[in-house]
């Protein structure tokens, strides 16, 4: 299941059970009024195994997903095996070195910018982002990338660059290992 | 040491003469109406925009200009009827000048005025981020004038300074209220020199109130900072700056300006929640010192925004994920987990005004969940600059901040213009604004999660079509009600600002039916 899939049923999860928890909240009211004291006195109780509870949540995500960042410190390859790409973006289209690339080989994409920012995506066959990152005038940004499927990606650019942005398209064709 | 007789005796309360009182009730009065109106047609100019993706009904020429209307007016008009929404309510217990209120209206209006102008007139098109070097340059087929970049970019600067006004005359009245910046942000309360909820001591309004203040007039100096380059560099492109650097500057005003709406909102919360679920919310040790934490962690999470921009350093990146993070937990653990408490088998009634509050409290806490997902750098890949970005901004902002806005709104209109709004329309208008408005947050997140990208004026994914649609039909149905309310506030108010009748306090109503009167 592609990452971003994953991430909407999360969000779905999550949503259900926050609005239940507002939804019970605000039909309870119904049964009131009840005395505060004990109600405050209680809730202080839970608040500290809350505020527990929460913390352990951003802790262990923090934990669990900083070692997948796409910033090339957490993904830099050897040098040696990766192939360099050089992706210049311009309004409104997109230059790369290469457009073809062999399956599982190390890619690096050196992206920068001709004029204005833009924001290099590549999109598999399905439509789902595999990665992306800034194409900014004056810098160049490495994404490092493995592409274990073949077929036809598109680039996208994702950052809103003038009147023609979304006309902004290309597409990398990506080989068999070897072929 | 200190002993409660070493402390300053407080400045009574203002009082307000017969005038003054007059004055500024015409002066909120013309706020909210202004507000209202401009909150409504913003609201049909994002309604707008999702029939251009979906129909193709205008140009993207007029997508991309009204795209910045909607974004920056938006983010301008909520941020200041949020403010003065808190003005009006803190009125009776700070001494805020009602010439203050004049200028930062004029300051307001006149840079509403200019994006109206720069965006319908000039078609400037760049979102309301303006990312430079955009602004000054258009493309080969330029959608707008470099010309009407000026005025953009003065409206920006008018609006921070509107805020940073506003911040002055917050803390000014604060601190001679108060006698000094320590027992306004509760410092007594938390060194236990004073007990929370003594009449004199400050409370939790006056506390988000004065750290929001500090912040917006932190905001301003690399705001108009950033606004000076861009204004030099658009008056000669070949003057050039670097990108990342103003990128980091825009996006550190631009978090803060988006976040002020929603702590905002939170002030406006402490005020109204308690009055209808009839329990205290005093200013206690724990909810000022989690005031003091978002004032510092506010600072931080902006680097959030720069995750795909490897040129930042990635120490910032973990950083921006760790305060973001950590800038929750304020709000979660006290005054989201406060509100709940107080609602909880309180027999609150849930008329417009509590309803809208407690929705407020659901959108910010869901949209918050989206955007610490998008605060994810390992997901963040995946997800920046989709449409789950205006997903989680659109949930706390929409659903969240304005509704805390229409729940002052509709607390605070029996004193300000004597009479109610329609409580039946208020029900009515808040179920289509809320049904209306989760659908199309919900489709946001959908498309979010299936990699469409935001801000595009045309989709070229098939698959996009159905969350299109389904937000299109949200939308109408959100619409309904922002105009059945709309309608409700001008048909109270603007009578209200021609003739003044005698503000009827709601408690002076309830005391005279209680003698029989």
């Amino acid at each position: 299941m592609p990452p971003e899939y994953t991430i909407g049923y999360v969000m779905i999860a999550a949503t259900v059970v926050l609005g239940a928890g507002f939804i019970f909240t605000a039909l309870s009211a119904r049964k009131g009024p009840d005395d505060y004291e004990p109600i405050h006195h209680a809730g202080y109780a839970v608040r500290r195994y809350w505020f527990v509870g929460v913390m352990c949540l951003g802790l262990i995500g923090f934990a669990f997903t900083l070692p997948h960042m796409a910033n090339p410190l957490f993904r830099t390859p050897s040098p040696n095996d990766a192939t360099v790409i050089n992706v210049t973006g311009q309004q409104w289209s997109w230059t790369l070195s290469t457009d073809t690339i062999p399956a599982n080989q190390d890619v690096v994409f050196r992206v920068t910018s001709d004029d204005v920012n833009h924001d290099f995506a590549i999109f598999d066959s399905s439509g789902n982002i595999v990665g992306q990152v800034q194409a900014m005038p004056g810098y160049v940004n490495s994404l490092y990338y493995k592409f274990s499927v073949p077929g036809t990606y598109t680039i996208r650019c994702l950052e809103l660059c003038g009147l023609y942005h979304t006309a902004m398209v290309s597409s990398l064709t990506v080989t068999s290992a070897g072929g | 040491m200190a002993t409660p007789t070493s402390i300053r005796p407080p400045i009574a309360p203002p009082e307000w003469s017969p005038a003054e009182n007059e004055a500024a009730r015409r002066m909120t009065v013309v706020w909210v109406a202004t507000g209202g109106v401009l909150l409504a047609g913003l609201a049909l100019v994002g309604l707008l925009l999702r029939l251009i993706q979906s129909t193709g009904v205008l140009s993207d020429h007029w997508f991309y200009a009204l795209l910045t209307l909607h974004g920056a007016g938006m983010v301008a008009v909520t941020l200041m009827a949020l403010a003065m929404t808190v003005w009006a309510l803190l009125r009776n217990e700070l001494p805020l000048r009602n010439s203050v209120s004049v200028i930062m209206y004029a300051l307001t209006l006149l840079s509403g005025v200019l994006v109206i102008v720069a965006t319908l007139a000039g078609k400037f098109g760049t979102g309301w981020t303006f990312l430079y070097p955009l602004p000054e340059h258009p493309g080969p087929i330029a959608g707008w004038n470099t010309g009407w970049t000026y005025l953009y970019l003065i409206a920006v600067a008018l609006l921070a300074l509107a805020f940073a006004v506003w911040g002055f005359e917050i803390l000014h009245a604060g601190i001679k209220r108060f006698g000094n910046p320590g027992r306004m942000f509760g410092l007594d309360i938390v060194t236990g020199r004073t007990k929370p909820g003594d009449p004199n001591t400050t409370n939790p309004t006056i506390i988000a109130a004065g750290v929001m203040a500090v912040e917006g007039i932190a905001t301003v100096i690399p705001g108009a900072v950033v606004i000076i380059l861009m204004i030099i560099s658009n008056a000669d492109p070949s003057v050039k700056f670097p990108a990342l650097v103003i990128k980091e500057l825009i996006y550190f005003s631009g978090h803060m300006l988006v976040n002020f709406d929603i702590y905002l909102g939170a002030a406006i919360a402490y005020a109204v929640l308690p009055v209808y679920a009839k329990r205290a919310w005093p200013a206690a040790k724990t909810l000022i010192v989690a005031w003091w934490v978002i004032g510092v962690l506010i600072i931080l999470p902006y680097w959030h925004h720069l995750y795909m921009d490897f040129a930042q350093p990635a120490g910032l990146d973990i950083i921006g994920q760790a305060a973001s993070y950590a800038s929750a937990l304020p709000s979660v653990v006290v005054t989201i987990f406060g509100a709940v408490l107080i609602v909880y088998r309180s027999g609150i009634r849930w008329s417009p005004a509590p309803l809208f509050i407690f929705a407020g409290f659901a959108g910010w806490t869901i949209g918050g969940t989206g955007a610490l997902i998008d605060a994810t750098p390992a997901l963040n890949e995946y997800l920046h600059n989709t449409l789950w970005v205006p997903g989680h901004f659109h949930t706390y902002m929409a659903l969240g901040a304005v509704m805390f806005l229409l729940g002052g709104v509709y607390h605070a209109t029996p004193l300000l213009t004597g009479r109610p709004l329609s409580e039946r329309i208020g029900s009515i208008g808040a179920r289509f604004i809320l049904v209306g408005g989760w659908i199309v947050v919900g489709t946001f997140f959908t498309s979010g999660a299936l990699s469409i990208p935001r801000r595009y004026a045309y989709v070229p994914i098939p698959r996009f079509a159905d969350a299109a649609t389904v937000g299109l039909a949200g939308a109408c149905i959100a619409g309904v009600g922002v105009v059945l309310i709309a309608g409700d506030l001008l048909r109270v108010y603007v009578p209200s600002m021609r003739s003044a009748p005698p503000p009827t306090p709601a408690p002076v109503v309830a005391a005279a039916e209680d003698l029989g009167q």
